[in-house]
C-alpha cells in the first residue's frame, strides 16, 4: 500500500447505497470529568485530570465552529437526568474519572446505554477493562500480542514470582496517565521493590502492576476506527542524556512543556500496526485508542499500556493524540468529524459497517451496529 | 471503595430489589421471543419479593430499565444494599448497566462488578480470559456475517450460540450442525434474532454439569449435572431451550440429578475450574458454572450465569441455583439471607447491622 494512502484517516461512513454521506449530529453532549482536589489521593494524580473541563471547552469551540449546538456536562450522578431532559443526538465523552475514580468511567457508557444513547469511545466492558491493566496485559499475551513479563501485587508481601528479571517497574493497577512513574517506580532489587509496593499500595489502595523494564525504544501507536482501522505511530525521541533509565515519566508528561523531554518522531512498522489492530480489538475499544510499546535492543516489541479513552484534543491541548496525529498531517476538525459521523451511524442506524476482512479493509455490508465488535477469532 | 464510611446514615433494612420482568414467554418455537429469555415472570419476581420481606428487609422494588437510575438516585440514602437481580434490557453490555450505577451513586449492591459482569456477558470474552488463565476452553470462531468461512480447526459437529445471552436463549435443538448448510442457517438466525455474533464450537457429548457457588470465598453448593440419558426422543444432549422450558418442569423430570454421582477425581477437577473461573473473573457473592466434559471426562469451561437464575420453589422446582441450595440443606429464605450477608460482609456492613 501507497504511504500517502496509508496515512489519510479512515473513510467516511456514508449510507447504504454508499453515496449519500451520513449528517453531522445537530446537537452534541460533550461529558467531561468532573474534578475536586479532594477527589484524589494525590496532587499527581489530580493533575491528571484537572484541565478535563478546560480542554472540554476547547473540543466544544471546534464543534461549535462545525455548526453543531454543544452543551457541557459534568460526568456526574446528576448526568442521566439532564440527558433525559435535554436530549442530545449523540454524547461525545470524555469522562476519564468519576469523583476520582478512574475504574468509575465505565459507568459512564453504562447510563447512555440504558438511556439508548449513542456515544463516541469505548463501551462498559472495554472502558472498565481499560482500568485493570493486568487483565489487559493477560488478554494481549494470550492472542500473541506481546507484553513484558508481569506480576500483580495485591500486597506488597506477596511473593515474588522468581522469573522475573530486574529491572522491574511498578504500576499502578487501575490509573492512567502516568501517576507514580518516575525514576523511582525502577526496582534493581527486592527490598526497593517492595517498599514502592507498600508505598502505592497504602497510598492508592488498589494494586500494583510489576512488570520487566524493557531497556529500549518507545513508540506510540493511535489508532482511529472509522469504516477501517487506520494506525498511526510514533516514536519518542527522548532528550535525556546520562540517565541509566530512558523512559516517559510523569513528569514528562504532565509538568514539563513543548519537546523538554522528547518529541515525536514519524515510525513506520507494518508489524507494530497489525498488533496495534489486534490490541485494539481484544481490548474492546471503539473509535480510537492509544497503545505505549517498548522495543529491546534486538527489536522486539513489548506492549506496555493500552488507554481506551486517552486525552483527546487539538493541538493547543499538547496531547499525544493531536500531537502524533499532526506528524502525519491530520487535523483534529477532520478526526471530529469522522467521530461524530461514525457516532451518528450508530445512533441512526443509517449507513452499513464495513465487516473487516484480513487486510483491515472489508467490504461486507450486513448492517449492524458498532456495539457488534464484528471479528473472526479462532482459539 | 470502602462505601461504609463514605454512606450517610440508612434505613439499614431497605433493600433496593433490581430486576428484569418478562413480559412475553420464551417459545422455543418463535425466535422473536428469545431475547427475553432470560427475565423471570412477574410470578417469580413477586415471589422473590415475598421472600426478602419474609426474612426481615423492606423492598424497593426497581425493574432495571431506563428509569432505574433514577429510582436509585433519588432512593440512594435510604438504601441499605441492592438485591442486584439484573439483566438489563439493551446494550452489549446489558449486565453491567445496574452495576455500573450502584459504582456511581455509592450504593452497595450483590454480585460482580460492572467489568465482571461484562466480561461474563460476552462469552467470547470470557473464554479469552479463562484460556488467558490456563482454564481449558474450547476453541471458538465468531461468525458476524452467515458468509463467513468456517475454520478448518473447528470439525462437526458444532454448536451455534449467541455470544452474550444467557438462560439458553437461542440455544435450541437446532444449535447442533452437523453441516455448513446447516451452520449458515443457524447462524443467520441467531445474527437476525440477537443481532450479535454467533459463538460456534464443538459439540461435547460428555457429562454436563453446572456448579453453584456462593459467599466470599466461595463455597460449593452440590454440583447438579444434567440428565441427558432421559430425554425424550428427538432432544439433543443439552440444556436446551426446550429441555429447559419442557423437560426440566414437567413434575417427575429426573433431568437435574444433585448432587451428581462423581468420582472424588472428577469433583476436584470441577471444583478447581470453579475455583479459577471465580478469582479469574474476580466474581462476588455468587455464582453458576458451566462445565461440559469430553468422552474423557475432561472438563471444558463453557460460560458463567451472574447473576445466576434464583427462581423461588413455589414458582419453579428446577431453577438450578436454588435447587442446589435446597440439596445442600438451605432453603430459599437462607439462601437469600446467605447472599446478603455476604455482600454485607464484603462492604462491611454487618458491623452496624445490629
Amino acid at each position: 500500500m501507497n504511504a500517502d494512502t496509508e496515512d489519510k484517516p479512515p473513510s467516511q461512513p456514508t449510507t447504504q447505497n454508499g453515496k449519500t454521506p451520513l449528517e453531522l449530529p445537530k446537537k452534541v453532549a460533550v461529558t467531561y470529568s468532573e474534578v475536586k482536589r479532594e477527589y484524589f489521593p494525590t496532587e499527581a494524580q489530580y493533575l491528571t485530570e484537572k484541565d478535563a473541563l478546560h480542554d472540554a471547552k476547547i473540543i466544544v469551540s471546534y464543534l461549535e465552529k462545525m455548526g453543531i449546538r454543544t452543551e457541557l456536562y459534568p460526568g456526574d450522578a446528576l448526568l442521566p437526568q439532564k440527558l433525559r431532559r435535554d436530549k442530545p443526538d449523540i454524547v461525545m465523552n470524555l469522562v476519564g474519572s468519576v469523583k476520582g475514580n478512574e475504574y468509575l468511567a465505565s459507568t459512564i457508557p453504562a447510563v447512555l446505554e440504558l438511556l439508548g444513547i449513542s456515544y463516541t469511545g469505548a463501551g462498559i466492558l472495554g472502558e472498565s477493562l481499560d482500568y485493570n491493566k493486568f487483565l489487559v496485559k493477560k488478554l494481549l499475551q494470550q492472542y500473541g500480542v506481546p507484553v513484558p513479563n508481569n506480576q500483580l501485587f495485591n500486597t506488597p508481601n506477596d511473593p515474588l514470582d522468581p522469573t522475573l528479571r530486574f529491572p522491574l517497574i511498578s504500576k499502578l493497577n487501575e490509573i492512567h496517565g502516568g501517576v507514580e512513574i518516575t525514576v523511582d517506580a525502577i526496582s534493581e532489587n527486592e527490598k526497593h521493590l517492595r517498599d514502592r509496593i507498600k508505598f502505592l499500595t497504602q497510598t492508592y489502595d488498589q494494586p500494583v502492576l510489576v512488570e520487566e523494564f524493557i531497556v529500549g525504544r518507545e513508540i506510540t501507536g493511535m489508532l482511529l476506527e472509522g469504516l477501517n482501522k487506520k494506525v498511526y505511530l510514533a516514536e519518542k525521541v527522548f532528550h535525556k542524556e546520562n540517565q541509566q533509565y530512558v523512559f516517559s515519566t510523569f513528569e514528562d508528561q504532565w509538568l514539563l512543556h513543548g519537546d523538554e523531554s522528547f518529541h515525536y518522531q514519524r515510525y513506520h512498522d507494518e508489524l507494530l500496526k497489525a498488533y496495534v489492530k489486534r490490541a485494539f480489538e481484544i481490548t474492546k475499544m471503539a473509535d480510537y485508542g492509544k497503545f505505549d510499546v517498548r522495543m529491546d535492543s534486538s527489536g522486539r516489541y513489548f506492549f506496555i499500556d493500552a488507554n481506551s479513552n486517552p486525552a483527546f484534543g487539538p493541538k493547543e491541548v499538547d496531547c499525544a493524540l493531536a500531537n502524533i496525529l499532526n506528524l502525519y498531517g491530520i487535523s483534529f476538525v477532520e478526526i471530529l468529524k469522522r467521530l461524530l459521523l461514525n457516532t451518528m451511524r450508530d445512533a441512526t442506524g443509517v449507513g452499513t459497517k464495513v465487516l473487516p476482512t484480513p487486510d483491515g479493509n472489508g467490504h461486507g455490508n450486513y448492517p449492524q451496529t458498532r456495539e457488534q465488535t464484528p471479528h473472526r477469532i479462532l482459539v | 471503595m470502602d462505601m461504609a464510611t463514605t454512606r450517610k446514615p440508612v434505613n439499614k433494612r431497605l433493600i433496593a430489589f433490581l430486576y428484569n420482568v418478562r413480559h412475553r414467554y420464551p417459545d422455543p418455537k418463535d425466535p422473536s421471543t428469545y431475547t427475553e429469555a432470560d427475565y423471570d415472570d412477574p410470578q417469580a419476581i413477586e415471589e422473590m419479593v415475598s421472600h426478602l420481606k419474609h426474612v426481615g428487609y423492606n423492598v424497593l422494588q426497581i425493574e432495571a430499565d431506563e428509569k432505574a437510575y433514577l429510582s436509585l438516585y433519588s432512593h440512594r440514602y435510604e438504601i441499605y444494599l441492592a438485591l442486584n437481580y439484573s439483566l438489563g434490557i439493551h446494550g452489549k453490555d446489558r449486565y453491567a448497566h445496574i452495576p455500573a450505577m450502584c459504582e456511581m451513586l455509592g450504593i452497595p449492591y450483590t454480585g460482580a462488578s460492572p467489568l465482571t459482569q461484562a466480561l461474563v456477558m460476552n462469552k467470547a470474552k470470557a473464554k479469552q480470559l479463562c484460556k488467558a488463565y490456563g482454564i481449558p476452553t474450547l476453541p471458538y470462531q465468531l461468525f458476524s456475517s452467515p458468509d463467513d468461512k468456517r475454520e478448518s480447526r473447528l470439525s462437526y459437529p458444532l454448536i451455534v450460540k449467541p455470544v452474550g445471552q444467557g438462560s439458553s436463549a437461542g440455544i435450541t435443538n437446532d444449535s447442533v450442525v452437523r453441516s455448513d448448510a446447516e451452520l449458515k442457517k443457524q447462524v443467520t438466525l441467531i445474527l437476525k434474532t440477537f443481532h450479535e455474533p454467533a459463538l460456534v464450537e464443538p459439540f461435547l457429548t460428555g457429562r454436563e454439569f453446572s456448579i453453584a457457588m456462593l459467599g466470599n470465598p466461595p463455597k460449593f453448593l452440590p454440583i447438579i449435572e444434567s440428565n441427558h440419558a432421559h430425554l425424550p426422543k428427538g432432544y439433543q444432549p443439552l440444556d436446551s431451550l426446550e429441555v429447559k422450558w419442557y423437560v426440566e418442569e414437567e413434575k417427575d423430570s429426573d433431568h437435574l440429578l444433585c448432587p451428581a454421582k462423581i468420582d472424588t477425581r472428577l469433583r476436584g477437577k470441577l471444583e478447581n475450574m470453579g475455583r479459577q473461573i471465580w478469582e479469574a473473573l474476580d466474581i462476588k457473592d455468587l455464582s453458576r458454572i458451566d462445565i461440559r466434559c469430553d468422552e474423557e471426562e475432561n472438563p471444558f469451561f463453557l460460560e458463567i450465569n451472574s447473576p445466576p437464575g434464583l427462581t423461588p420453589p413455589e414458582v419453579s422446582k428446577s431453577s438450578y441455583f436454588p435447587f442446589a441450595a435446597r440439596v445442600a440443606g438451605m432453603d430459599y429464605d437462607e439462601l437469600i439471607k446467605t447472599l446478603i450477608s455476604a455482600a454485607e460482609t464484603r462492604y462491611g456492613l454487618r458491623r452496624n447491622n445490629k
